[in-house]
C-alpha cells in the first residue's frame, strides 16, 4: 500500500534520511521507533508530502505521490500529531468536520459523520460537539484529534506520537481503544513513537531507525527474539521477555470467578465455596464492589457488612489489558490471582499468576 | 497589638483627597474680556455657602468611606456620592456663572476655573474605584459610570452652562464647529483605514519574508520617533514639488499643504501599532495548528482565511484601536499645515491667548478619542472567536 524507495533526506549537510526503503501492507499498522534525531518523524512527513525527499521515490497504492496535487493526497491521507493542533476558535464538530468539509461533503452528512467519530472515540455526540478545545482535557484533545484524522475514511493513517502528550493512565487507556478501533477498521497506519512498549503493543511492524537509517523492519515478535545487530538490542532493553506479555491480551486467560452478592448471608457464602478463603462481592448489577474474608463472617453477620470495599480501576483490571499490565498489578498489589471487570465494571472472571507464568515459559521456547 | 487588615481603597483615597483640595483652587474666574486674565474666585464665592457646605461634607463621606472595607454597598455608597458631587457642582456652576457676569460689561466673561477641573477628575478617580468593585452588577456600575454624564449633557443642551465662556466660545462658531469636527473625524476614519489594509499588508509581509521583516520594522520604528510637528512640515516641500511637476496631481486636489500631508503623516503614524499587532498576531499561532491544517490538506490560502486570520483578528483590531486613539490626538496637528480639523480651535485660540477657544478645540477631541476607544473596543470583543475568550462559551 505504501512504498518508500531509496529516500534520502538532507539539510545541508546533514542527512536526516539516509537511504531508507520500507514497504507497508495494507490493513497493517507500522511503528516507526528510534532515538530522537533518527529521522522518524521526517520519513513520516515526506508521505503525504509535507517533506520532500531530496532523492527517492515515494508510491501510495503504486501511484508515485508527486504526481498528485499535495492537497489533495493530505486530504485522502488521515495525520494526527502530538500536539494535536487543534483549531481553537472552532468548536470540536468543526474541527472534525476540517477535511469533510474541504471535500464539500453534504452538511447532514457531515453531522452524521461528526457523531458517528464520536461516538468511535468513546465521547458523547451530544456533549462533546459544541465544546471548544480550550475546554477539554488533554485526553480528550487527543481522541478529537484521532477523530478528526479518521474524518473523511482515509485508507492511510500518519500519526505523530499520537499519544504522547497525556498522562500515562491515560495514554494505556488510549492506546486500548487504539486497539480497538484498528481492529474495526483495518487502516493502514504509519504511526511513530519513541516509547517501545507503545510500539510493542501497538506495531504489526516496528521499524528501528537510527540517525536515518533502518536498521530492523520486523514484526514486535521477531525484533524483540532477534534483534538485528547490538543498537536494537540496547535499544529493546534486558526486559524483553516482560515486554513480550504487552503484545498478549488477557481474554484467553480469563477463568470464571467465584463471586457472591453483597447482600448474601454466611451460609450462602459457604454455599458457594467452601475451601476458598475470600470471594469476590458484586453489587446488584453484577458490577465489582470488593471482596470478603470468609473468616472474617460470623454467623450472624452478613456479607454487606463484612465487605472490604475497593474501586474497581485499583483492584481489578479491565477485560482489554494486556498481560504485562496484569502482572504488574498483580506483583504490586501482591495477589495470586486478580478479578477482571468490563468497562462497566461488571465482573467477567479472574486472571491467576500461574497461567501468566505457563504463557511467559511458553514464549520463551 | 495586632495588625488591622488594612481595608483602604488607595485609588479612592487618592479621589478623595484630591478632591477635598481641590475646594481650595479657584471655582470660577472673572474676566473683564475673553483674552485678558481674571480674578478667581472660590467655590462658596462662586456658588452659595450651603452648596460648598453639601460638596465639602460629600468629599469627607468618600474620604471616610475609602478607608472603610471593600464592600459592594460601600462601593455603591462612594460612587453615588461621586455622581452627586458632579451633579451638585454642574447644576450650581451655571447659574452661578450667570450671577457673576450679572452688571458686568458685555464682554466680560467667565471661565471654568481649576477647582472645577479636579473635581471633575477626583470625581471620576472615586467613580473608577467604585466601579471596580461593582463588576457583579452591571445595572449599579453602569448607573455609576455614567449618570453625572448624561446629567452634565443634558444641562449642557438645555442651555445651562449658556454663560460660561466655553460654550460663548462655541455658541459664535456652531457651524464651523460641526464642520471641523466632522472633518476631523474625517482625516481620522480616511488615514487609520489606509493605514489598516498598509499595515496589515506589511504585517503580513514581515511574517513571511525574512528580508522584509527588519526593514519594515525599521522604518515603521523610525518614523514613529519624529515628531509630529516636525512630520507635518516635512512633507510640505516634497508634496508641493510633485503638484507643481505634475498638475494631474494638482487638479485631484494634492497640494503641500491641506488634506494630503495631513492623511500621508497620519497613515505613517497609524502604521506600527497595526503592523506590529499583525505580526505578532500571525507569530503567536501554535505551529501545530498551522501543521495540522497543512497535513489534512488545506492550501496555504485556506489556512489564512480559516485559521490564522481568524485567529489573529483581535490581536489586529487592538492594533487597529491603538492607532485610532493615537490619531484622534495627532491629527489636531494637522491644523497647522491646513488641513482644518478640531485643531483649528486650538491654533486660533494660542494665536489669540483665548484659553476657552483651545478648550473648545482640546475637549473634544478627548471625547472623540474615549469614544473611538470604546467603539473599538467594542469591535475587538466581538471579533474574538469564541473559544478563545476563555472558559465557557
Amino acid at each position: 500500500m505504501i512504498r518508500l524507495e531509496q529516500i534520502t533526506k538532507c539539510y545541508g549537510d546533514t542527512m536526516a534520511v539516509n537511504e531508507l526503503s520500507i514497504e507497508i501492507n495494507e490493513g497493517e499498522v507500522c511503528v516507526l521507533i528510534g532515538p530522537s534525531g533518527c529521522g522518524k518523524t521526517t520519513t513520516l512527513r515526506m508521505v503525504n508530502r509535507l517533506i520532500e525527499p531530496t532523492t527517492g521515490r515515494i508510491f501510495v497504492n503504486e501511484q508515485e505521490i508527486n504526481t498528485i496535487r499535495p492537497e489533495q493526497l493530505r486530504r485522502s491521507i488521515g495525520y494526527a500529531i502530538q500536539s494535536v493542533g487543534l483549531f481553537p476558535h472552532m468548536t470540536v464538530a468543526s474541527n472534525i468536520a476540517t477535511v469533510p468539509t474541504l471535500l464539500h461533503w453534504e452538511k447532514s452528512h457531515i453531522v452524521r459523520r461528526v457523531e458517528e467519530l464520536l461516538t468511535l472515540v468513546g465521547l458523547n455526540a451530544a456533549e462533546y460537539a459544541s465544546k471548544y478545545p480550550s475546554q477539554l482535557s488533554g485526553g480528550e484533545a487527543q481522541r478529537i484529534g484521532v477523530a478528526r484524522a479518521l474524518a473523511a475514511d482515509p485508507p492511510i493513517l500518519l500519526m505523530d506520537e499520537p499519544f504522547g502528550a497525556v498522562d500515562p493512565l491515560t495514554r494505556e487507556r488510549l492506546q486500548a481503544q487504539f486497539v480497538r478501533i484498528q481492529q474495526e477498521l483495518r487502516k493502514t497506519i504509519i504511526l511513530v513513537t519513541h516509547d517501545l512498549d507503545e510500539a510493542i503493543r501497538l506495531a504489526d511492524q516496528i521499524a528501528i531507525m537510527e540517525s536515518g537509517k533502518l536498521v530492523q523492519y520486523d514484526t514486535p515478535e521477531t525484533i524483540l527474539t532477534k534483534p538485528a545487530n547490538k543498537f536494537v538490542h540496547d535499544f529493546v532493553g534486558t526486559d524483553r521477555a516482560l515486554k513480550r506479555l504487552s503484545r498478549i491480551g488477557i481474554e484467553n486467560f480469563i477463568k470464571p470467578a467465584t463471586s457472591i452478592s453483597v447482600i448474601a448471608s454466611k451460609k450462602e457464602v459457604n454455599s458457594i465455596c467452601k475451601r476458598c478463603r475470600w470471594v469476590w462481592v458484586v453489587d446488584e448489577d453484577y458490577r465489582l464492589i470488593g471482596w470478603v474474608d470468609r473468616a472474617s463472617l460470623s454467623e450472624t453477620s452478613s456479607v454487606k457488612e463484612m465487605v472490604v470495599r475497593g474501586d474497581s480501576n485499583e483492584i481489578a483490571v479491565t477485560n482489554s489489558a494486556t498481560l504485562r499490565e496484569t502482572l504488574s498489578r498483580m506483583l504490586g498489589q501482591g495477589l495470586k490471582s486478580i478479578p477482571v471487570v468490563d468497562e462497566m465494571g461488571r465482573l467477567v472472571g479472574e486472571v491467576a499468576l500461574g497461567d501468566i507464568e505457563a504463557a511467559t515459559a511458553e514464549a520463551e521456547v | 497589638m495586632i495588625h488591622r487588615l488594612v481595608t483602604r481603597d488607595s485609588v479612592a483615597v487618592t479621589g478623595s483627597v484630591i478632591g477635598l483640595f481641590s475646594l481650595l483652587f479657584g471655582w470660577l474666574t472673572l474676566k473683564p474680556s475673553r483674552i485678558t486674565a481674571g480674578t478667581s474666585l472660590s467655590l462658596w464665592e462662586s456658588v452659595d455657602w450651603t452648596g460648598s457646605a453639601v460638596i465639602l461634607v460629600l468629599w469627607l463621606v468618600c474620604f471616610i468611606l475609602s478607608f472603610m472595607g471593600k464592600g459592594i454597598l460601600k462601593a455603591a455608597i462612594l460612587g453615588t456620592a461621586a455622581n452627586l458631587i458632579l451633579i451638585i457642582s454642574f447644576v450650581l456652576t451655571g447659574p452661578a456663572a450667570s450671577r457673576i457676569l450679572e452688571g458686568e460689561p458685555p464682554i466680560a466673561r467667565v471661565s471654568l476655573g481649576v477647582g472645577v477641573w479636579m473635581t471633575f477628575a477626583a470625581a471620576y478617580i472615586l467613580v473608577f474605584a467604585a466601579r471596580q468593585r461593582l463588576d457583579n452588577s452591571p445595572v449599579l456600575r453602569n448607573l455609576v459610570s455614567w449618570t453625572g454624564l448624561a446629567v452634565l449633557l443634558s444641562l449642557l443642551i438645555a442651555g445651562w452652562f449658556n454663560d460660561l465662556s466655553i460654550v460663548r466660545e462655541f455658541i459664535g462658531r456652531e457651524e464651523r464647529f460641526v464642520q471641523e469636527l466632522l472633518h476631523h473625524v474625517f482625516l481620522v476614519g480616511v488615514s487609520v483605514a489606509v493605514g489598516t489594509l498598509l499595515g496589515i499588508f506589511l504585517g503580513i509581509w514581515a511574517t513571511r519574508s525574512r528580508r522584509a521583516e527588519r526593514p519594515i520594522f525599521f522604518i515603521t520604528n523610525i518614523t514613529q520617533t519624529i515628531p509630529s510637528l516636525a512630520l507635518f512640515g516635512l512633507l510640505i516641500a516634497p508634496l508641493s514639488a510633485l503638484s507643481f511637476a505634475f498638475p494631474v496631481l494638482r487638479e485631484a486636489g494634492i497640494r503641500g499643504v491641506g488634506n494630503t500631508p495631513a492623511i500621508i503623516a497620519l497613515v505613517i503614524y497609524s502604521l506600527l501599532p497595526i503592523v506590529r499587532n499583525t505580526y505578532v498576531g500571525l507569530r503567536q499561532l501554535d505551529p501545530a495548528v498551522i501543521d495540522a491544517g497543512l497535513g489534512m490538506g488545506m492550501s496555504r490560502s485556506q489556512i489564512f482565511r480559516r485559521i490564522e486570520a481568524p485567529l489573529a483578528a483581535p490581536l489586529v483590531l487592538e492594533g487597529v484601536r491603538t492607532a485610532s486613539v493615537q490619531s484622534v490626538g495627532l491629527a489636531a496637528v494637522a491644523a497647522l499645515i491646513g488641513a482644518g480639523g478640531l485643531g483649528w480651535f486650538i491654533f486660533q485660540g494660542l494665536g489669540q491667548a483665548a484659553a476657552d477657544l483651545i478648550l473648545l478645540g482640546a475637549i473634544p477631541i478627548i471625547v472623540l478619542a474615549l469614544t473611538v476607544d470604546a467603539v473599538m473596543r467594542t469591535i475587538v470583543k466581538f471579533a474574538t472567536p469564541k473559544g478563545l475568550a476563555g472558559g465557557n462559551q
